[in-house]
């Protein structure tokens, strides 16, 4: 067995990570092994600012996906440039702006988990831990789950990841996926405000969801990124401008029916979809979060944490 | 829909919370959350066809406070519900 230090993107100097990604550069992303290529320079930033603590892996392993972005080969990359994503040569979106290459590279890195990672129940849910117990939080866009998990992050809770549970149907454990956190329009002042220290890739305007900003997970929680843990609490969050900061139990029964609304493969997944959601809710404490307050919702997740 | 006929749960999965039992059915691959009344009948039928009569003594037997009239009229409307979901079968 080797005792060399395992390398990671942080190890690579920017002109060197520019000639690997060219060629094809193979890292971890928790418990996914991802290959991208590209000739795109911002996609060396991206990866440099926020991929530092991620694994670098070696020739034999096997990747899970390729992906490549790259932009158009006509006249129009000199008039409006474009990127395209690519998984395995198949494009599954329309071009974006040049400028959105770094978002295009999270969403469809996120499209390829959800699409393919069938061996989770996969939720659309933001999840964190502390003390051994991890905090499921589904919610759909506005929810204030990624503002609210940023927060947590930056108060020390581990990132599994600010977008998707991966919930094994073998074990019920929840597989970590740690990744920058996507924040958009408010939220990025709001955490910047909060955490001044806080690292943001490139902060990108005018795409489908807004201005967009990535804020870097922390090197601790890409380090466990192959390191499940159990879920105990499962809370959907409600940010609501002026809301008072309340906490109210939710059966188990309607939990279940709310998280499977937020899966990507509940359907597809059919009765073991079933089986690992109510196995989830059944381990689980569930809760209907609302919130407006960052500071008391802290608070209040601290508190849950030692129950 | 006489005494006679025979009813049976189609393929599904059972599960209880408190006062709550959710159901999956395995052909459609919907969700439902039952009341305990239904979701006790409907997992009773899962395990074993009942002919009507049958029902309405299992139904007697679990709520011995409520009027057989009240009992029948409750049966009346969990076969015609539960048959247009398609999570009951009359053979």
């Amino acid at each position: 067995m080797s005792n060399l230090p395992i390398s990671n993107i942080a190890s690579l100097s920017k002109s060197q990570l520019q000639q690997a990604i060219i060629k094809g550069l193979d890292f971890k992303v928790g418990c996914f092994n991802v290959r991208l290529v590209s000739p795109i320079v911002e996609l060396v930033t991206h990866l440099h600012h926020l991929y530092g603590a991620n694994e670098l892996l070696a020739k034999e392993d096997f990747i899970d996906f390729h992906v490549q972005l790259s932009s158009p080969s006509t006249l129009r990359r000199y008039f409006r440039p474009q990127v395209n994503f690519f998984l395995d040569g198949y494009a599954p979106f329309k071009p974006l702006p040049y400028v959105q290459a770094s978002a295009l590279f999270e969403w469809g890195l996120n499209w390829c988990i959800a699409s393919h990672a069938n061996q989770y129940l996969i939720i659309h849910a933001a999840v964190v831990e502390r003390n051994g117990q991890a905090f499921i939080l589904p919610g759909t866009p506005g929810s204030g789950k990624s503002t609210l998990c940023a927060a947590l992050v930056n108060q020390g809770w581990r990132l599994l990841s600010d977008e998707m549970t991966l919930l094994s149907t073998h074990d019920g454990q929840i597989y970590p996926v740690p990744r920058p956190i996507s924040l958009k329009n408010q939220s990025i002042d709001v955490i910047k405000k909060r955490s001044p220290q806080s690292v943001f890739g490139q902060i990108v305007n005018d795409t489908v969801k807004g201005t967009v900003g990535h804020f870097c997970p922390p090197e601790l929680s890409v380090q466990l990124g192959e390191n499940p843990v159990f879920a105990a609490k499962l809370i959907f969050p409600k940010y609501k401008q002026g809301a008072e900061t309340e906490l109210s139990t939710l059966s188990k029964s309607k939990a279940l029916l709310r998280a499977a609304g937020d899966c990507f493969n509940y359907n597809l997944l059919g009765v073991q979809g079933f089986d690992s959601l109510s196995g989830l809710v059944e381990q689980c404490a569930c809760y209907e979060f609302h919130y407006s307050n960052l500071d008391e919702a802290l608070i209040l997740f601290t508190e849950l944490s030692h129950q | 829909m006489t005494q006679l006929t025979n009813y049976k749960a189609t393929k599904i999965r059972c599960r209880q919370w408190q006062d709550d039992y959710v159901i999956y059915d395995q052909l459609s691959g919907d969700t439902h959350v039952l009341d305990v009344v239904s979701g006790e009948l409907i997992c009773a039928l899962s395990k074993q066809t009942m002919s009507r009569a049958k029902l309405l003594a299992l139904l007697t037997e679990l709520y011995v406070d409520v009027t057989e009239s009240e009992i029948e009229s409750y049966l009346f409307d969990f076969i015609e519900k539960f048959e247009l979901l398609g999570l009951l079968i009359s053979e």
